[in-house]
């Protein structure tokens, strides 16, 4: 084979290279339907926090916060509520908002796992910073 | 000879690499999805969402904040998938309280139908539009309300297409619907349930649905009435459930099924109204077979 037919093949296989890419990437990707919620996106992740600091407020029930942060990952719970605060500030949130983060920011830092509500340090001595406008 | 293999090789070498990028594409290098949205969590993983949303509905009693955070799930209908999440979990024997929770964002979606009517297709509330751009941290982040861009997202996208691809560095990152100023907080109080009286008992010979005691709770405008607490009772045991969960029957609709030769007592939680007594009957089909029959139960405020 003379060596512009060659060449001519390897121009072919180039080009099938470039459709199924071109397919697999662009017209039929891998679908991902049963994500995680370590994967959302950050400002889903930070209103997911929220969602936990307005529960945290009404009940002051502060394993069943670290236990529903801990579906965001395998980090300490606190981790989590620290990114949202900051996402939460960068953002410019509703000042209630963060203050809310900021509570549940607080309470987590001195959480004990495992200890009863009389070993944990009461969340009402806790206070958020105020939130500069 | 030679023309076959002018055909052949170029044919051939198309399909192989063809195959190539689809395995590079498929299997080494897939396109990423870090960044998703709620709407393709996995089941359990958006029961787990959803149940946040009612808590902190629950907390805050921001019913707008609430129907924008659903709408990121993706649900055509909330309330149904509200009423079969509270099935799940009382399948699994999950709290009461919880449940509640449940139910009582069911109840408010359901009490401001205007709003759910038109979460299909726009979930976001119309407040949410209303607000004044927030100012932003980035010049190139977007104003618009997060909650927004994620209506455009389930409106106008496959979900394939909800995704967005891991090259996305420079993507904007929206202002969260979280900059919604937060309502007053509420307080809770305890607002009596007006009784309700037993208004219509009769039993039912229905072979679709065999021995299924239905419960049709309505005010005294005939309005059905949700998110009502019923406490059905037997000999040695006791289940609770709402009425609302399934609101494609009816608002005001619970439903349990009975087992034959049990007697059983429904109560409603908040009112004491009691009904003794209720077992199935015999009923025959067509063939003249015996199956179990069912029980109607329409209760109503006076």
């Amino acid at each position: 084979m003379s060596r512009l037919r060659w060449l001519f093949v390897v121009l072919c296989m180039a080009a099938g290279v470039g459709l199924g890419l071109y397919y697999g990437w662009a017209i039929s990707p891998v679908k991902y339907v049963d994500t995680t919620p370590a994967m959302l996106r950050v400002d889903f992740r930070a209103d997911y926090t929220l969602m936990v600091a307005e529960t945290f407020q009404s009940d002051q029930n502060l394993e069943n916060a670290a236990r529903h942060l801990a579906i965001l990952g395998s980090e300490a719970p606190g981790e989590y509520v620290t990114q949202a605060l900051d996402f939460a500030r960068q953002n410019k949130y509703n000042p209630a908002d963060i203050n809310l983060l900021q509570s549940l920011d607080l309470a987590l830092q001195v959480w004990q796992p495992g200890a009863t509500p009389q070993q944990a340090t009461p969340i009402a001595t806790l206070q958020a910073q105020p939130v500069q406008p | 000879m030679n023309k076959f293999f002018n055909i052949l090789f170029p044919v051939a070498a198309v399909l192989l690499g063809f195959s190539i990028g689809l395995v590079v594409a498929w299997e080494l290098a897939p396109t990423r999805f870090i960044d998703t949205s709620p709407s393709s969590l996995r089941i359990d993983f958006k029961d787990e969402y959803r149940y946040m949303i009612a808590s902190a509905y629950n907390a805050t009693g921001d019913l707008p904040r609430a129907q924008a955070r659903l709408a990121t799930l993706g649900d055509t209908n909330p309330v149904k998938v509200l009423g079969e999440q509270a099935q799940r979990m009382m399948a699994s024997n999950s709290s009461m309280k919880l449940i509640q929770i449940l139910a009582d964002l069911s109840q408010s979606l359901q009490s401001n139908p205007a709003a759910v009517a038109s979460q299909p297709a726009n979930p976001v509330p119309s407040s949410v539009d209303e607000q004044p751009p927030e100012p932003s941290a980035s010049p190139s982040t977007t104003n618009a309300p997060r909650a927004t861009e994620a209506a455009a997202e389930f409106t106008s996208l496959p979900e394939s297409e909800t995704q967005t691809e891991e090259p996305a560095s420079a993507s904007p990152v929206p202002t969260s619907l979280a900059t919604l100023p937060a309502p007053p907080k509420q307080t809770a109080t305890f607002t009596p349930v007006p009784a309700f009286e037993l208004a219509k008992q009769s039993s039912l010979c229905e072979p679709s649905q065999p021995a299924l005691l239905q419960i049709y709770l309505s005010d005294a405008k005939i309005k059905p009435v949700a998110g009502i607490e019923l406490i059905i009772t037997w000999f040695g045991g006791e289940e609770h459930f709402f009425s609302g969960l399934k609101p494609e029957i009816s608002p005001g609709y619970a439903d349990y099924t009975l087992n034959e030769n049990v007697e059983y007592d429904l109560s409603i939680a908040a009112t004491g109204t009691r009904v003794t007594g209720l077992r199935t009957t015999g009923c025959t089909d067509a063939s003249g077979n015996v199956y179990p029959g069912s029980i109607r139960l329409e209760f109503k405020q006076p």
